[in-house]
């Protein structure tokens, strides 16, 4: 094929450039490395230099190679880059989990900078996000009204639920105060506060999977399919009470439960406190199929061995006596509780 | 060959490097022995990422020649029906593109009740969605190939008396068979790539399975280093496979012109 040289074809002009990985690259730089003398040893039978006219085009593109770049630059820079990308890396590695979690603090010693506080803010009225994007909820005002018990601000970040253990776990939060389940698995892994409400657990089933007048029974048969979402109490109660089931687990709480109001799993399982808001959403498709699978308690979850979680402790023992701080935060909620079973003594 | 087999070696051995560390700088203890015992866990799983990338990669070629051809043939309207596909299937990214798919479009079809079950829709919605996904890139190589072959062939066929087509489908195309190897291989390992975010539509391919033995036993190195490696596993070889074809489909050098 006279006159062709592949090396055009992966010219950047050609557009799809972005999607060529290093492999797609290679072309390019082996003919550099051909036309090099000092590097005959690929390919010694071929002409140590390729005719390139200059000039010429083909399909609006120019075949000359760029004078600009030296022989095998390229890859000694991508080379030079990954080097750096990976030293970053390193660095970040080893002292990001290695640095201790900034703890302490307590009225009267001087601040210990901000309290990372995570959250998955999509579980009204514990934790969700306003229009305006500010934080909002029970575990928010929470949360505040520990840091300034502790005399420290309080820096928020948002995340997918599983991903807040794991958080915690690699010593990038102070604590997670997002409606966590205590349970016996994730005692292992986390230290618990004193639990600050109970809920009762439910169950969401389909409309049309579920025939009418039949409850969690239907589920414990051959076939059921139910929607989990992915690292909650709810997949742990449900793996337990329908152990024929097959769970399917998604990221969010509003993905599990709409594969429910679609009509493609039989049941949602998790506190009632979703069950019933997911409900509203899709009255005509969905029914509540239990209210009391179970109770659960919520509880702030630190990390393993956390100076933090005595004085949290102490601090909600104290105000949950009437008049104290976290009775003026359930008391801020209490009609949104109330209405989901929320029990708070 | 011996340098570059250094300066390889020297890379792998920075990001070990950096991956014993963090394991080292880890908070409480990694128990890689449990990484074995879910050893059917995560094979079921990349069974599962084989499969619908392999499905996928099928519908993509299809979908992506006929495209190509499309962008090259002589029609206005086939071309701009190509183009708008391309654009429109580039323009988004395909994890937006699952949800649109998976949880509007299929839903509101009821594609459940065509394809029989849920676990099937997902799949036809998954191999649908990568294949249509991975079709806009290989259309875009085809495009690329024909583009890239000398004008003069077009000239030399049409003035031979061939029509259009039968110049792209008897004397372009067949040129361009051995310039799109390399580039379609490396598509086969974007599209393994992506299907890792098929876990968010439920899927149970390989990623999916390490994110629920990550959450349910807060396992997160056990989980999710293995992931890495086994993917690793059929994209380093398909690689390779690339790198090879490359080399093999490589055109004969040209012969010498006389200057003139």
């Amino acid at each position: 094929m006279p006159g062709t040289a592949p090396d055009v074809f992966f010219h950047p002009s050609i557009g799809l450039f972005n999607r060529l990985d290093m492999n797609d690259l290679r072309p390019m730089n082996r003919a550099r490395r051909a036309a090099s003398p000092r590097t005959p040893r690929k390919s010694p039978a071929k002409p140590s230099r390729r005719p390139v006219r200059a000039g010429r085009t083909l399909a609006g593109m120019t075949l000359r190679q760029s004078p600009s770049r030296g022989l095998g630059s390229g890859t000694l820079r991508s080379l030079a880059g990954l080097a750096l990308t990976a030293l970053g890396t390193l660095a970040a590695a080893s002292c990001g989990p290695s640095s201790p979690a900034v703890e302490g603090g307590g009225p009267g010693i001087p601040p210990l900078g901000p309290l990372r506080v995570g959250l998955e803010a999509k579980y009204p009225p514990f934790e969700s996000k306003t229009a305006a994007g500010k934080l909002e909820g029970l575990d928010v005002d929470l949360a505040e009204a520990i840091g300034k018990h502790v005399g420290r601000e309080v820096t928020f970040s948002d995340m997918d639920f599983d991903a807040l253990i794991p958080e915690l776990q690699a010593g990038r939060l102070d604590f997670v105060c997002s409606a966590v389940s205590r349970t016996p698995e994730r005692a292992v892994v986390v230290d618990f506060s004193l639990p600050y409400v109970k809920v009762p657990m439910g169950v969401l089933g389909s409309s049309t999977l579920v025939p009418e007048g039949k409850g969690v029974e239907a589920l414990a048969e051959d076939g059921v399919s139910i929607a989990v979402q992915r690292g909650t109490s709810g997949e742990k109660k449900a793996a337990e009470k329908f152990p024929r089931a097959k769970l399917v687990q998604f990221a969010t709480e509003a993905d599990a439960a709409t594969e429910v109001a679609a009509g493609r799993a039989h049941a949602f399982v998790y506190d009632l406190v979703s069950v019933v808001k997911q409900h509203d959403q899709h009255a005509e498709t969905t029914r509540i199929l239990d209210r009391a699978l179970g109770t659960e308690e919520y509880a702030i979850a630190f990390p393993k061995g956390s100076a933090l979680r005595a004085e949290v402790d102490a601090f909600l023992a104290e105000a949950r006596k009437p008049g104290g701080a976290v009775h003026a935060v359930f008391g801020r909620w209490r009609a949104e509780l109330d209405a989901l079973f929320v029990q708070t003594e | 060959m011996t340098r570059d087999l250094a300066v390889r070696s020297a890379v792998v051995g920075v990001l070990l490097v950096v991956l014993v560390a963090a394991v080292a700088a880890a908070p409480g203890d990694i128990r890689w022995e449990r990484a074995w015992e879910w050893r059917h866990l995560f094979l079921k799983g990349l069974g599962t990422t084989a499969a619908l990338s392999a499905g996928a990669l099928v519908l993509a070629l299809l979908l992506g020649g006929a495209a190509g051809l499309a962008r090259a043939s002589s029609s206005p309207a086939l071309d701009q029906a190509a183009f708008t596909y391309v654009e429109l299937v580039r323009g988004t990214p395909f994890l937006v593109q699952l949800y649109v798919g998976y949880f509007c479009v299929a839903r509101v079809l009821r594609l459940h009740d065509y394809v029989g079950d849920v676990e099937t829709s997902k799949w036809v919605v998954g191999v649908v969605g990568l294949g249509v996904f991975g079709g806009a890139y290989v259309a875009e190589i085809v495009r690329a190939a024909v583009e890239s072959i000398d004008r003069g062939q077009w000239e030399a066929a049409r003035s031979l008396g061939l029509s259009h087509g039968a110049t792209l489908l008897r004397v372009i195309l067949p040129q361009c068979l051995r310039r799109m190897t390399p580039p379609l291989a490396g598509e086969s390992v974007s599209l393994v790539k992506e299907s890792s975010l098929l876990s968010a539509i439920g899927v149970a391919e390989v990623t999916y399975e390490a994110r629920s033995l990550q959450s349910a036993h807060f396992a997160t190195f056990e989980a999710f280093v293995p992931l890495a490696v086994l993917y690793l596993c059929v994209t380093l070889p398909l690689a390779w496979l690339s790198r090879r074809l490359e080399r093999r489909l490589q055109p004969p050098p040209a012969l010498p012109v006389a200057k003139l």
